[in-house]
């Protein structure tokens, strides 16, 4: 992949086949840690019936540490911090569904790339939020809890298996780094 | 054009139920702040791309709030009433950037 460059008022890039394959199937797979995309609500529902539609929207798993990772507690008081997510966390979690199908549909408009990677602006804050996901979620199954573990995983042998996420990790933060430079050049 | 509510200069008596209602709860004037707390993971870059486009800060105190997190391993970087520190909580975590707010001290 290279580096995105500015083109207008969005950024491109150019991806390889394997980069575009494999961007799409870790955005899939947080889409789907995330509840996936919800059928369109039915168009007989009236109102009513479509609040209570969502009402019984997708429960998250909290005992997953990317999940908490995610949603983490906006109060210490944990009685304030399940209010606070009670009556927001079912909206950040569309959001970042929503998020994660605007970056799909730029790789999907790549042609397997064979066509440039175009994110338009009123994409780039889609990007910049679902790469960063894919980041965090790649610290959760690294185990990456403070500098020194960073340090450690940086010293990894080659064979060692954790060594292709660590690459995988070293590389959306290229693609993040790249997004940010070419957004204020 | 309509300049006056017609119906405020009715019946003085038709605000009698409206009186009655309880009176609202005063504003609740105490401070919060919304924390930013440090982690390993989010790039330098990105943290201040977040402070400086969500907030409107300008690259300087982007920076400068972003260094504190790194630094310091916490930075209120905004202050306001609850709801307001409630939605840049909430915005912060959005970015995926780990965040609380508290009472402003």
């Amino acid at each position: 992949m290279r580096a995105f460059r500015r083109v207008g008022d969005g950024v491109e890039s150019e991806v390889e086949e394997f980069e575009a394959a494999l961007l799409t199937s870790l955005v899939q797979q947080l889409q789907e840690m995330l509840g996936g995309e919800e059928p369109d609500a039915d168009p007989g529902l009236d109102a009513f019936q479509r609040l209570a539609a969502q009402g019984s929207g997708v429960e998250l798993d909290h005992d997953d540490p990317l999940i908490q990772r995610l949603f983490p507690d906006a109060y210490a008081d944990p009685a304030l911090a399940d209010e606070f997510r009670r009556f927001t966390e079912d909206d950040a979690r569309r959001a970042r569904v929503q998020q994660a199908a605007v970056v799909l549909r730029c790789l999907a408009a790549t042609k397997e790339g064979a066509e440039p990677l175009r994110v338009p602006p009123a994409d780039v804050d889609a990007w910049l939020k679902t790469v960063n996901a894919l980041r965090l979620s790649l610290s959760v199954r690294l185990g990456i809890a403070d500098e020194a573990s960073l340090d450690a995983l940086a010293r990894l042998p080659a064979r060692d298996p954790r060594s292709q996420l660590v690459d995988l990790y070293d590389w959306l933060g290229f693609v993040l780094e790249s997004l940010l430079d070419a957004l204020a050049s | 054009m309509r300049v006056t509510n017609p119906q405020s200069t009715g019946d003085p008596a038709g605000g009698t139920a409206i009186a009655e209602r309880p009176r609202e709860a005063p504003a609740d004037l105490t401070e919060w702040v919304c924390l930013v707390w440090d982690d390993p993971v989010n790039l330098m870059s990105y943290v201040t791309h977040v402070f400086s486009t969500y907030f409107g800060y300008p690259r300087d105190k982007a920076e400068r709030l972003m260094l504190q997190v790194h630094n310091e391993g916490r930075s209120a970087v905004a202050s306001g009433s609850r709801e307001a520190m409630e939605r840049d909580v909430f915005a912060m975590h959005s970015f995926g950037l780990w965040a609380s707010l508290e009472r402003a001290e």
